[in-house]
């Protein structure tokens, strides 16, 4: 159990996300870095699908009401407990009244923190991820009081994700084609590929902006569906990259989409740091 | 050319999505065919699947695991199916609006703008049967087809900042109404005083893809008077579907 003595900025509930409702225009939400949150429960001993509190930029302030094994994962972090720094990716066992400091990163935007046995949340539609809509409760507040489960006497496991190492510096994105891919001339094929695109500060759970525009003049399509790693270029030469909250549905040209790592590779670059596409076919 | 509506085109995102589209169709042509197509795909791959979304003129569907050959033949032949019948039941909605000037924010801009007295925008606009082509955009935030061609008229240059919940508005073809606080480029005509989506209640959402809708014109006090009721949302589609 913890006590929240400083929320942080944005610290939700996520876990891997909603899914059967996006047809009533329910987004899908769920975790940003998956690779970084999996790692996080894996070394707890949890199930892949507990839920995990996600921080952002600068993550909460708890207190450690009643024992509790802890693991954070993520990037840059500046973390304490009793004020001494820990390391990510290791199980640390907190006592009754200690200060878990989860700190402030300059070089990624999300650390999660998850507790051996998992956090008591309600699931809303099937799903612990925080929506401001659907879920608005999953929105860590000051005083509030965080229950954990009793971890079960077995060990539980998941799947060892060892073998899928992420390399964060990585600038390069693997993308691949989207279904309006073929909209796309050379020139706009060279022009997407050659340059370096800037993160832009307005970027979101929503959606990776960047600052810099294309130059094209496409059309819009009419309203079709999108999820998470669709990459859309409207009208006006904005290219979006789609994230987590996502709408489920949109008007722009899908012309390509990003992997499953390439969105956690996204999830954690700050602005003004610089990205470049890679095609695959 | 249009795409037949036995053939769509069938385009693979990744081994769990494909979207399959019918291009250039007039979408509003194709609506219950593509809703008929929906309902016996998440009957019959119902363990296969996550989700399934309808739009105007594509179904995304996205499955628990690698789709298989099998699959998509149980796709290929649902389409066939529906071409020859439809079988998907409609529900039709009476849905209230007030269209008082203090909630009906663009009625006089709408006015001028098409020339058209904002009475008879009101009569034109509560006279059509609309039908849900789908949601999206928001949780619970219907797209309508059908609404008037004399009543088509471009979103706002620049969208408000904060639209109330329930403001039901127009943009080019679609009619829509707002289901949560949220900015909006939409024109308001007029507001609905209903519940459009509870994600504690079943079925979660007022508007479910594929129902027909038909507005009437409700006063100020009985607008209040509805405000104010909180009927539960699995009652509210039945009373709804009434017409009481």
């Amino acid at each position: 159990m913890f006590k929240v003595l400083s929320p942080g900025i944005l610290t939700t509930f996520q876990d891997k996300g909603r899914f059967g409702y996006r047809h009533l225009g329910v987004p899908v939400c769920g975790i940003m870095d998956d690779y970084s949150a999996m790692k996080s429960n894996y070394l707890a001993h949890n199930r892949m699908d507990s839920a995990v509190m996600e921080c952002t930029i600068k993550g909460p302030v708890l207190q450690c009401i009643s024992p509790a094994d802890v693991v954070l994962s993520g990037i840059g972090f500046n973390s304490t407990i009793n004020q001494k720094p820990i390391i990510t990716d290791k199980l640390y066992k907190l006592q009754s009244g200690d200060i878990l400091d989860i700190g402030h990163s300059t070089t990624g935007m999300h650390i999660y923190l998850a507790v051996r046995g998992g956090f008591v949340v309600e699931k809303i539609l099937g799903s612990a991820s925080y929506d401001k809509t659907v879920a608005p409760k999953l929105k860590l507040q000051k005083d509030q009081i965080l229950e954990t489960c009793m971890p079960d006497s077995e060990n539980q496991i998941g799947i060892d994700i060892a073998g899928n190492e992420i390399n964060f510096n990585l600038q390069t994105i693997e993308v691949f084609p989207g279904p309006e891919f073929d909209c796309l001339n050379t020139c706009d094929i060279k022009q997407l590929l050659n340059n370096p695109w800037t993160i832009d500060p307005s970027s979101s759970r929503m959606a990776i902006l960047v600052k810099e525009k294309f130059v094209t003049d496409k059309p819009q399509i009419i309203s079709a569906a999108v999820h998470p790693g669709c990459i859309q270029l409207t009208p006006s030469g904005k290219l979006i990259l789609l994230m987590k909250d996502a709408q489920t549905t949109g008007g722009y040209a899908r012309i390509m989409q990003v992997s499953a790592e390439g969105i956690s590779i996204l999830a954690q670059k700050v602005p003004g740091s610089q990205i470049f596409f890679d095609l695959k076919k | 050319m249009s795409t037949p509506l036995q053939h769509p085109e069938i385009y693979k995102f990744n081994h769990q999505v494909i979207t399959l589209s019918w291009n250039a169709v007039d979408y509003e042509k194709i609506t219950s065919f593509l809703h008929s197509v929906t309902n016996s795909v998440r009957h019959k791959l119902s363990s296969a699947l996550t989700d399934i979304v309808p739009c105007y003129n594509s179904i995304t569907i996205y499955f628990k695991h690698s789709y298989t050959d099998d699959d998509i033949s149980i796709l290929k032949q649902i389409i066939q199916e529906s071409v020859v019948e439809q079988n998907f039941l409609v529900s039709r909605l009476k849905i209230p609006v007030c269209f008082d000037d203090r909630y009906a924010l663009d009625l006089d801009y709408m006015s001028k703008f098409l020339n058209i007295p904002a009475d008879d925008i009101v009569d034109e606009f509560c006279s059509r049967t609309y039908s849900v082509a789908f949601l999206g955009f928001l949780p619970g935030f219907p797209y309508l087809n059908g609404l008037s061609h004399k009543l088509a008229i471009p979103r706002k240059p620049s969208p408000r900042s904060s639209i109330l919940p329930g403001t039901v508005g127009i943009a080019g073809k679609q009619a829509g109404i707002y289901p949560q606080h949220s900015p909006g480029g939409w024109n308001i005509i007029g507001i609905c005083p209903l519940i459009l989506f509870n994600p504690v209640q079943p079925p979660y959402a007022l508007f479910q893809p594929g129902d027909e809708v038909e507005f009437f014109q409700i006063d100020q006090s009985a607008f209040e008077k509805l405000v104010s009721e909180h009927t539960d949302l699995s009652n509210l589609r039945k009373i709804l579907i009434q017409g009481v």
